[in-house]
């Protein structure tokens, strides 16, 4: 999604971050959408590696469904987009999280015992901990629908991703 | 702790690992072009770089240095830095899918990342012990973010301005970033007092 931003405001005046994605599939009142590689993907020296654009597999892994309310078509495409806000929370639960209680735990366990190797458990421990609750994090914003991207508009025919 | 401070200032703003060490350019002028971009491969980028450099500490100290195995520090390095990236995925996705199909594009970048080999080795040359070393991981990932997101925020403004044909472009991005590093020259005025 984030790799095709470009910027446009919802009626709320909410900053999304917009992507191309084409139908793939429609099933009772929700599309299956796969998000288009971007142009710059294909010229970056990494292209090899990526696993970003890294053939059709890494696309379905990468496919997502949004609600069917502007009858959409299988093979469209259309401009979807997901709040700016919620991405930085997205990102905050998925890395911050656990990384924080790694470190808090790791520093406190380290100021009493002075044991590399108790403060090594201490940190995986931590580590654990916070992926734990970063799961919880992560199944509350599911639930709310803060990662579901929304349907903006059909995509012109020369319109690409913006990656570049 | 105040040695723990001092070292994650020097990391993060001191030697910051894009201007002053010159680590990790690629990603640094290929994903700010948007802050929302720059801030998402910034944090993936600390999670990963951190977990590397404590699993990398664990490998050259349990293993490595044990059995005079330093010869073959690089590769194991790159090694586990690819396993973290894939293990970092397989989590996000296993924590949840959508979260995944938001935040996934950016950990493949960070396998080619060199500043994620970098910190690592320089944690091994100067013979950090384990806080040190994650600590050290964690303040330069840290600077690295924070490069990243000034100047995605510098690029954004540079996208509205009239700037000359000729300079258009990556041209006006360097020197941007030479600016930058210039900038960030004046905190090397710390170490010195």
């Amino acid at each position: 999604m984030t790799q095709t931003a470009s910027y446009h405001r919802d009626p709320s005046g909410r900053t999304l971050v917009e992507g191309v994605a084409r139908v793939v599939s429609l099933d009772s009142g929700f599309a299956l959408l796969e998000p288009e590689v971007t142009s710059g993907c294909k010229g970056c020296v990494s292209a090899g590696l990526c696993g970003a654009m890294g053939g059709q597999g890494s696309l379905k892994a990468r496919r997502f469904t949004i609600r069917n309310d502007h009858d959409l078509h299988v093979g469209e495409r259309v401009v979807v987009g997901i709040s700016e806000g919620n991405l930085m929370r997205a990102s905050w639960v998925a890395y911050a999280i656990p990384l924080g209680f790694m470190l808090v735990t790791s520093v406190i366990v380290d100021l009493s015992w002075k044991n590399d190797a108790v403060t090594a458990l201490a940190a995986v421990a931590g580590l654990g901990l916070g992926m734990l609750v970063a799961r919880f994090s992560a199944g509350r914003m599911a639930d709310k629908g803060d990662l579901m991207p929304r349907y903006i508009r059909h995509a012109a025919p020369a319109e690409a991703c913006h990656a570049e | 702790m105040q040695q723990y401070m001092l070292l994650m200032v020097g990391a993060a703003l001191v030697n910051n690992v894009v201007l002053v060490r010159f680590l990790g350019l690629c990603s640094f002028m290929g994903v700010t072009t948007k802050v929302d971009t720059a801030v998402g491969m910034g944090m993936a980028t600390t999670f990963v770089l951190t977990v590397s450099s404590v699993l990398t500490w664990a490998l050259e100290t349990f293993l490595l240095v044990p059995t005079g195995l330093g010869y073959l520090r690089t590769v194991t390095f790159i090694l586990v830095i690819a396993a973290v990236v894939q293990f970092t995925e397989m989590v996000v996705k296993k924590i949840s899918p959508s979260l995944f199909q938001t935040l996934g594009i950016y950990l493949p970048l960070i396998t080619t990342n060199c500043s994620v080999l970098g910190i690592p080795l320089l944690n091994v040359e100067h013979h950090h012990n384990f806080m040190q070393s994650m600590l050290y991981g964690f303040a330069s990932a840290l600077g690295f973010s924070l490069i990243l997101a000034v100047f995605a925020g510098l690029r954004e403004r540079i996208a509205l301005c009239d700037v000359p044909r000729l300079f258009a472009g990556p041209p006006i991005g360097f020197i941007t970033a030479s600016l930058l590093a210039l900038a960030f020259m004046g905190f090397s005025g710390i170490s010195a007092n």
